[in-house]
């Protein structure tokens, strides 16, 4: 061979064919060796993946002769492989491998070698499926490697028909090891490949559609598979519609689970609900006057099964049939379907109303051991109705709105009940997607439910483990522990802080008998407050926010303290717990970020501390909370360097950005101890409120609304001198009074590559008309006088403008170098003004008037 | 690919449809004489547009086209004349505004009337989504912008206990509201309103406060929210498009205004509608002359032009092409995916019809992407069955199958004992037997 030149490196092409020959040679089992351990193979199909060696994939460059090669070797791979699929019976292990590495070979070849003999290889496997003598781990490999086939003819459009008149071909022998086999691993290789070809190749089920189901269901009520079998099946059933792929047989398939379910649920509640609960179901399922659909599974079957076992379907059949519904709501189907979903919410309500209380009335009826049965089964039934709640969520999306207030108070009341905490999670998760997927008005809805059950369940009672208690209750708030509760009382102005002591000291009260609450639970509480902060922290919020903040502090001080503190204790513990605390802190985190960034009226009170937490954080180099902590600092930023950037994109901006930046420059030096503001204000004074913000903008006419600082006032001032300047430097002759237009005008013109001269004539003809119409439009508008509560401002503001821009124009002249000078004393003047807008909103006109006005006398 | 759609309030202009990038015009939709804020695109699936009528006719109209057909696909006959009309993103409702304050509010997939309440005391003149679609807000010829929670609106418990339905009620405009667009920000967002009082006015969501009232030197009928929201722009009566401050500086030395920074214009007359389009940062704009202009903000210069008609453009809408809309073979390919066109949209609240309120059409996803490397399993078992061969050969099995030999050998071993002693207790019998045998012979 001319290719046994020596390699160039491990990615060398000619690698290749000489590795897979080797392996072919030395690691396959053969005649010699016929019972090598399987262990070797992890290794060889290792290789086989790492470097691609059935890929045959080269670019143009290599040369001809290897390709040839590399091709003959994969021939010969094909070739053994399938070699040791046809050996007889009597070699079982030999035949598995071959098998096995059958189903690799489909995975790595190449796109053409597939296509070309997918279906010699498909009779390959086809041949070990059906015999009854063949061991029962040659028939789970080969069902296997059939769904790998099925799924790789998916991604390949011209094979779309074969693969679907092949799939047909294996349905009945499928059906039939379903039904006749006795081995549960065969079972599920077959539901496995049934589940393959429903989602890939659905149409060649059609024909068998109602056998298909039998089989099913006969295996799920029979209740004699493990449980992860059983789920399964109820995957398998929830895809089945999808072989007609309508929307009658969905909904078909929907109506019998939920019937079978409810009728079931009938005899499994007998006592413990009211009677007529039960037909009500079975009533919203099939309206009167209509006939109730087949059974599920056809007739003759369920009859016979509910024979064998009392006439009563196990309880973890019921629950899977829940699952099933759940999966047909989340899983893909090809068409839009209608789905019954009143009476989907009033199974669940059904199910979840039921715990395990016996009314007064069916009191004598009922047995210690019937009521012992029921409350063992009901936590899980709870969990599926639960998991049900949130399929619902999750497939009708915005379809649920007329829905949603029914949900809200069914997740309201078993709130109140619910104590287990497996389910409160569950219940946690179903809030948080219910306040994501329906926004803001969910949030206002759910807010103070969440809020309280989440206070509680965070609540450190009780704890040994420990955690200081830092949620102040009554006696705490008097010790020194609590730094935190002392800067809240100094920052606090409203009684909020005392409010939150009685109540959480109540809570104490309340709840002193009650357990710590176990990580998971911690955990689901503090994510879905994440989530109700970060979707309506904002809005309405007032009863609660205050509240939460404190708690998502104190709670990430808290668990933040234990682990950093005492780092030993962290290593010597043993690996599982270590690690739910490191999800609790960053969960904490990642809430505490959320109740930072979450509009509120006021500063976030706890900024500095959380810093401290975010920065000692980012310490922990490698973690995956150092990676958030570095994210959360970045985050928050913005907050104390709010950003006044000029615009980009507006001329009469980006022209003297250069300048402001010179000219503030000597006045950062005033402001000693803010090194970082050279772009935004440092984060100074008083107040933050947003609406302040806005209308101090008004008063000075100014720019960034996220800058209310004194040094950011200065801007427009400058602003107008570099646009004059600007004028000035171009020496065109303006009318009086429209110059600022004009030079905008010409700007925009400026950005165009050329301007012909008779363009530029006319447009600067354009722009004075414009000029003159625009000046005209207000004095008129005022004098029109609308009736408007802005009527008074708007004269005065009018008339400012006038006089502001004939100022100007004297102005100019000796702007000049004075700039710096007259911007520093204007500064001065500005934080004044500050003061007086604060106070006084009706003032406006005066400051605007005020403004210019000052500005004028200095530079005169 | 960004389609622009426009309608006007002559009827034989149509439905205009452009392809932003190349500006080649696409299907013409007939027939449509929409008011302002009548045109919506419903889920990108097909348009939908109230209609103008004469005001002696007693009931309204809602049209629906699809995109593959010029013709009129569907139409309705709400209660009363509808003028604006919003659909959510997914397109599930399909919200309209009636000349009597009233909303109504409809479910596409069955056209089913779900709710009707009264919203103003005259006729709504605009409607729009806030950012997550929980929130709807309405403008009204009363001056008054109302922010309402879809799901009070539902909730009957909740709606009878409270004093009034709405959010916020925002009530400063002394004239007719004219246009209503909300950005992002969630809970925090802010609200902008045009009203006929030739004022802008900003509104915090979260408080429910003015946040900045911006007067204009003339009315302004549109306006739209740049998409980092620095400015907005408003589109006036005037024929100017001016660009006022949100989140940017301006300074009081403009000579439009306070807040005003600048403005676009083309001499055109009255600016009626205005849209974004986010993909290729254009402002699009209506104007009363037909035209559809499309500037870039930046440089403020039309970058292109889109004649409609005749008539005033009214309504202009940015989306997003659906990706299975190509125009030769679209009859086929819509066909394919399902989207037949609804239903028509039902007259009256129908409370009766217990089996349809059960009941609630869900589109679900067609395709799962999933990793095709997740899906094969053939690895999987290999791996599966040597675990299971190393467990049976693990030290601990070693072990236990040592024991278990042990005791079977033990057992074997006793039971061996047994049958040797039984086979001893034989023979002695039979020699005993034999021997007793021949004694009695000898004895004989």
């Amino acid at each position: 061979m001319s290719v046994l030149d020596n390699l160039k490196n491990m990615y060398d092409v000619k690698l290749k064919p000489r590795m897979l020959r080797t392996l072919i040679r030395e690691q396959f089992p053969d005649e010699n060796h016929p019972g090598r351990l399987p262990s070797e193979l992890t290794k060889l199909i290792s290789l086989l993946r790492t470097h691609k060696l059935l890929s045959e994939s080269f670019d143009d460059s290599v040369d001809k002769k290897l390709a040839e090669s590399w091709k003959s070797a994969v021939d010969e791979w094909v070739h053994a492989v399938l070699s040791l699929v046809s050996s007889n019976m009597f070699q079982s292990n030999k035949c598995w491998t071959g098998i096995c590495l059958l189903g690799v070979t489909f995975q790595e070849c190449a796109v053409h070698r597939f296509l070309a003999s997918f279906s010699v290889w498909f009779n390959n496997i086809y041949s070990h499926i059906q015999p009854p003598a063949e061991s029962q781990f040659v028939k789970v490999a080969s069902l296997n490697t059939m769904s790998d086939l099925f799924s790789r003819l998916d991604g390949l459009p011209n094979a779309k028909r074969d693969g679907s008149s092949l799939a047909s071909k294996l349905i009945q022998p499928l059906l039939k090891l379903i039904n006749e086999d006795d081995s549960e691993a065969v079972w599920e290789g077959a539901v496995h490949l049934l589940c393959t070809i429903l989602t890939y190749f659905p149409a060649s089920i059609h024909r068998y559609h109602d056998n298909a189901e039998a089989a099913i269901v006969s295996k799920l009520i029979s209740g004699s598979c493990s449980v992860n079998m059983m789920k399964k099946l109820a995957y398998c059933l929830a895809l089945l519609p999808k072989s007609k792929g309508d929307d009658d047989s969905w909904c078909l398939m929907m109506q019998k689970i939920l019937l079978l379910i409810n009728v079931h649920l009938n005899d499994f509640f007998q006592g413990f609900e009211e009677e007529t609960k039960g037909s009500e179901a079975v009533r919203a399922l099939v309206p009167p006057g209509k006939d109730p659909p087949p059974p599920l599974g056809g007739h003759t079957l369920l009859g016979e099964a509910l024979d064998k076992a009392t006439k009563q379907l196990p309880i973890s059949t019921i629950s899977l049939l829940i699952l099933s519904c759940c999966m047909m709501l989340t899983s893909p189907y090809p068409v839009q379907v209608t789905v019954p979903i009143v009476p989907l919410l009033a199974l669940v309500h059904r199910v979840i109303m039921v715990d395990g209380s016996v009314p007064r009335a069916s009191l004598p009826f009922m047995t210690g051991m019937q009521q012992e049965f029921v409350c063992s089964e009901l936590p899980l039934l709870h969990l599926y109705s639960l998991e049900l709640l949130t399929a619902i969520i999750e497939g009708t999306r915005s379809q649920l709105l007329p829905h949603a207030a029914y949900i809200v108070r069914l997740v309201k009341q078993y709130f109140k009940r619910c104590a287990l905490p497996e389910l409160r999670i569950k219940l946690y998760s179903v809030t948080k997607s219910m306040v994501v997927s329906m926004g803001v008005g969910m949030a206002l809805y759910l807010g103070q439910e969440v809020v309280d059950n989440a206070s509680v369940d965070l609540n450190p009672v009780g704890d040994d483990n420990g955690f200081t208690a830092s949620i102040p209750n009554l006696k705490a708030a008097s010790l020194a522990v609590m730094q935190s509760s002392h800067r809240k009382r100094k920052h606090s102005s409203t009684g909020s802080f005392e409010q939150q002591n009685d109540k959480i000291g109540f809570e104490v009260e309340a709840l002193k008998n009650r357990q710590q609450s176990p990580i998971a639970l911690k955990i689901a509480a503090i994510e879905a407050i994440e989530v109700l902060l970060t979707v309506g922290g904002g809005l309405r919020s007032e009863s609660w926010r205050p509240a939460v903040d404190f708690l998502l502090i104190s709670l990430a001080t808290d668990c933040c303290k234990e682990r950093w503190g005492n780092e030993g204790k962290g290593t010597s513990a043993p690996s599982g717990p270590a690690v739910t605390l490191a999800d609790l802190q960053l969960s904490a985190l990642r809430a505490l970020l959320a109740s930072l960034l979450s509009p509120s009226r006021g500063r976030p009170p706890y900024l500095a501390r959380a810093f401290e937490l975010f920065r000692r954080g980012k310490q922990q180099a490698g973690t995956k909370l150092a990676a958030f902590c570095a994210h959360a600092l970045l985050t928050l930023e913005v907050l104390i360097h709010p950003r006044g950037l000029p615009m980009e994109r507006f001329p009469a901006s980006t022209y003297n950005s250069l300048d402001k930046v010179n000219n503030r420059f000597p006045e950062n030096v005033y402001s000693g101890g803010q090194k970082h503001n050279t772009q935004g204000p440092p984060d100074s004074d008083d107040d933050d409120d947003l609406y302040h913000k806005w209308v101090g903008n008004d008063n000075i006419g100014e720019a960034s609304a996220l800058s209310p600082s004194k040094k950011t006032k200065d801007i427009p001032f400058e602003t107008w001198t570099g646009n004059l300047s600007m004028a000035g430097s171009s020496g065109t002759k303006i009318l009086e009074g429209s110059k600022e237009q004009l030079v905008m005008g010409m700007r925009s013109n400026e950005d165009e590559v050329v301007v012909e001269s008779q363009q530029f004539q006319e447009s600067i003809g354009q722009f004075q008309e414009h000029v003159t119409d625009d000046l005209k439009g207000p004095i008129l508008g005022t004098k029109r006088t609308v009736p408007d509560g802005g009527l008074d401002n708007k004269e005065h503001e009018v008339a400012s403008t006038e006089d502001f821009l004939t100022d100007k124009q004297d102005g100019l002249t000796n702007v000049g170098g004075k700039v710096a000078g007259a911007s520093s004393s204007d500064k001065g003047k500005s934080s004044v003004f500050d003061l007086d807008d604060d106070s006084s909103m009706d003032s406006f006109p005066d400051i605007v008037n005020g403004d210019p006005d000052s500005d004028v006398e200095e530079l005169g | 690919m960004e389609l622009v759609i426009a309608s006007s309030s002559i009827a034989d202009a149509g439905i205009g449809c452009w392809d932003l990038q190349s500006g080649a015009e696409q299907l013409r939709y007939k027939s449509c004489a929409s008011p302002s804020h009548g045109l919506a695109c419903v889920g990108d699936r097909f348009l939908a547009s109230s209609q103008l009528r004469e005001p002696s006719s007693s009931s309204g109209s809602v049209l629906y086209w699809s995109w593959s057909k010029p013709q009129v696909e569907v139409k309705s006959f709400p209660a009363e004349h509808i003028k604006p009309i919003a659909a959510n993103s997914e397109g599930t409702y399909i919200v309209g505004g009636g000349q009597s304050g009233d909303i109504y509010l409809w479910e596409v997939m069955s056209g089913r009337l779900l709710k009707k309440w009264h919203a103003h005391y005259r006729a709504v003149t605009c409607l729009v989504f806030s950012e997550d679609e929980s929130l709807l807000i309405s403008g009204s010829e009363d001056g008054c912008v109302r922010v309402w929670s879809l799901l009070m609106i539902f909730d009957d418990y909740e709606s009878q206990q409270a004093t009034h339905l709405y959010l916020h009620s925002f009530t400063k405009h002394t004239l007719r509201v004219t246009d209503v667009v909300t950005g992002c920000g969630g809970c925090n967002a802010i609200i902008v309103s045009a009203s006929e009082d030739r004022t802008c006015k900003v509104w915090s969501l979260s408080t429910g406060r003015l946040l900045r009232s911006i007067i204009f030197p003339s009315v302004i009928d549109a306006v739209v929210l740049d998409p980092a929201e620095h400015v907005f722009y408003a589109g006036s009566r005037g024929g100017n498009i001016y660009v006022a401050a949100l989140n940017a500086e301006s300074s009081s030395s403009s000579s439009y205004g306070m807040h005003i920074i600048s403005s676009l214009s083309d001499r055109s007359r009255a600016v009626t509608c205005l849209a974004y389009s986010t993909e290729g940062d254009l402002l699009l704009s209506g104007s009363e002359d037909g035209m559809v202009r499309v500037w870039d903000p930046k440089t403020h210069n039309i970058v292109r032009m889109f004649k409609h008609a005749k008539g005033p453009v009214n309504n202009i809408l940015v989306v997003r092409r659906p990706h299975y809309l190509s125009f030769s073979n679209s009859n086929a390919s819509s066909r394919r995916h399902g989207f037949l066109l609804p239903p028509p949209l039902d007259k009256y609240v129908n409370p009766t019809d217990e089996g349809l309120n059960n009941k609630t059409v869900i589109c679900l996803p067609t395709a799962r992407i999933i990793p095709r490397d997740a899906l094969y399993c053939s690895s999987r078992i290999i791996d599966e069955h040597i675990e299971d061969f190393q467990r049976q050969g693990s030290s601990a099995a070693a072990e236990m199958e040592v024991e278990r030999l042990k005791h079977e050998c033990g057992r074997s071993m006793q039971m061996v004992q047994q049958w040797k002693k039984m086979y001893d207790n034989l023979h002695e019998f039979c020699i005993n037997e034999l021997l007793d045998g021949d004694q009695v012979g000898c004895t004989k």
